[in-house]
């Protein structure tokens, strides 16, 4: 196979998700042996990333008076151009309605991340209304949970693609994870269910970050445990199985965050590892808000180890 | 409906954040978006289907920036840095005060053009095809601006590191 060279503006294409699928596995190996395309493509990441920390706030703040009659009245001439072709609202307006907000959140799909709705879904407890109402498009957890796959057939088919940060230390792995999220999240331990975290990364999804902690048996058998927030998300504590071939996930809601896990394992043993993935979370999470910060050891705090915290004359307190 | 209406508050919410980054002071940043959306009301109705609703408003803010700019002969940038940081003082996040002012500080210093694709790509993650639609430029045209701001950045934020230490490690 003879591959292009690494040219800059694949090197922005990479880091705006926007190559296809090919040209992103053959840029990923060439970065790997680029050491200064790697930093700039980092570098560049890092910038955008410090882009929605510096302004993202804006999207929080109250709309102004202009600001509502424009969103109401472009509404109207917008349905009045296109017309609304989407047919009754039935009991997954909710649900179609994050995904509209969901998809809006970015623009730009590429690489893995233009994943499509092939699965089956069954539902399972306790049943989910979105399952038996047809959708135009998938909705937001669809997405994800697509988006979840796709992530773990493109990174443990092979191990080229070591994960970026280990689980040798692994409050710097949380707390890069929770700072891409913008919110605190962790790997939980699933050592009892016989699994050991390797590490993780983060990835651009079609709504904003996502990460990805990686396991491993004793046998080297991988499952992947994808942590994302959208933007917009009904309320769904439903875990659904999702299967592609012999690779099954299983994916849920739990308060901001929405969770897939998957592996090549069947659906009983994933449900039971999901099982555990659900209890730890909550587990760490009161005891999380027990006792921070005084617990070092067991509380992953999502701030950054102090050695990497930035050298700063101005003592005044970092916390929100 | 309103699902659409979801969909457009969205856009207009990130218009105000691309006006925001992109004049740096608030109130004018806040004229200049709500100059956009008074135009954008005053043509809704030369609307046509299938419209990229996004591109249409960012292009109409693009054009009524461009103008007053030619007609102010502003000195765009001229917010002092402190006034801006007081704000940045409150991070959304706990940590990386050093870098989000040293990424401040690196954007203000590009070229309004430059600045414009780095946002539009960066922060309002638009495509490339979709940020030439909005500034009105052929798209190679939108390659080389966002590598020359991707790059400046980054040779800016490289020169702060020396002075400061690593305040870009702990991204990446």
């Amino acid at each position: 196979m003879t591959t292009q060279p690494l040219s800059d503006d694949d090197l922005h294409a990479y880091v705006d998700g926007v190559l296809d699928e090919a040209r992103r596995i053959e840029v990923e190996a060439l970065l790997a042996r680029d050491p200064e395309a790697a930093a700039k493509v980092a570098n560049w990441r890092a910038q955008a990333l410090a882009l929605h920390a510096l302004f993202d706030p804006v999207l929080d703040e109250t709309p102004t008076a202009t600001m509502r009659t424009a969103a109401d009245r472009l509404t109207v001439a917008r349905v009045a151009a296109n017309g609304d072709r989407r047919g009754a609202w039935g009991g997954g307006a909710a649900l179609r309605l994050a995904a509209a907000v969901a998809l809006v959140v970015t623009g730009s799909v590429g690489g893995w991340m233009g994943a499509t709705w092939t699965g089956s879904r069954t539902a399972e407890r306790p049943v989910r209304t979105a399952a038996v109402t047809p959708t135009p498009g998938p909705t937001p957890l669809q997405t994800f949970a697509a988006a979840a796959m796709r992530a773990h057939n493109f990174y443990t088919v092979d191990n080229p693609f070591m994960v970026e940060l280990g689980a040798d230390d692994r409050d710097r792995l949380d707390g890069w994870v929770s700072e891409r999220l913008g919110k605190p999240v962790f790997g939980p331990s699933l050592e009892a269910a016989g699994y050991q975290l390797v590490g993780g990364r983060t990835l651009p999804t079609a709504y904003g970050p996502g990460g990805q902690y990686i396991y491993e048996d004793d046998q080297g058998h991988r499952i992947t445990l994808f942590v994302g927030s959208p933007r917009s998300q009904a309320p769904d504590n439903a875990v659904t199985i999702y299967e592609q071939g012999d690779v099954t996930s299983a994916y849920w809601v739990e308060g901001p965050l929405a969770y897939a896990l998957i592996g090549k394992i069947g659906r009983d043993r994933i449900k039971e590892i999901s099982a555990k993935v659900h209890t730890t979370i909550i587990e760490e999470q009161s005891r999380r808000t027990q006792q921070r910060p005084s617990e070092p050891r067991d509380v992953r705090p999502v701030v950054q180890p102090p050695q990497v915290q930035p050298p700063s004359d101005d003592p005044k307190p970092k916390d929100m | 409906m309103d699902d659409i209406k979801a969909e457009i508050t969205v856009h207009i919410a990130s218009l105000r954040r691309y006006a925001r980054a992109l004049m740096r002071d608030r109130s004018d940043a806040e004229d200049l978006m709500q100059d956009a959306l008074a135009r954008a009301l005053s043509r809704s109705h030369q609307f046509k289907p299938g419209t990229n609703m996004r591109a249409w408003l960012f292009t109409i803010l693009h054009n009524i920036h461009v103008n007053n700019v030619r007609a102010k002969v502003v000195r765009p940038n001229e917010v002092p840095v402190e006034d801006h940081e007081q704000r940045l003082s409150t991070p959304a996040r706990q940590d990386g005060r050093i870098e989000l002012r040293d990424m401040s500080r690196a954007i203000e210093t590009l070229p309004a053009e430059q600045r414009q694709v780095l946002l539009l790509v960066g922060l309002e993650g638009m495509k490339y095809d979709e940020v030439a639609t909005v500034l009105g430029v052929p798209i190679g045209t939108v390659m080389s601006r966002l590598s020359r701001a991707r790059e400046a950045v980054r040779n800016r934020l490289s020169d702060g590191q020396a002075e400061s230490g690593p305040t870009l490690r702990r991204i990446k």
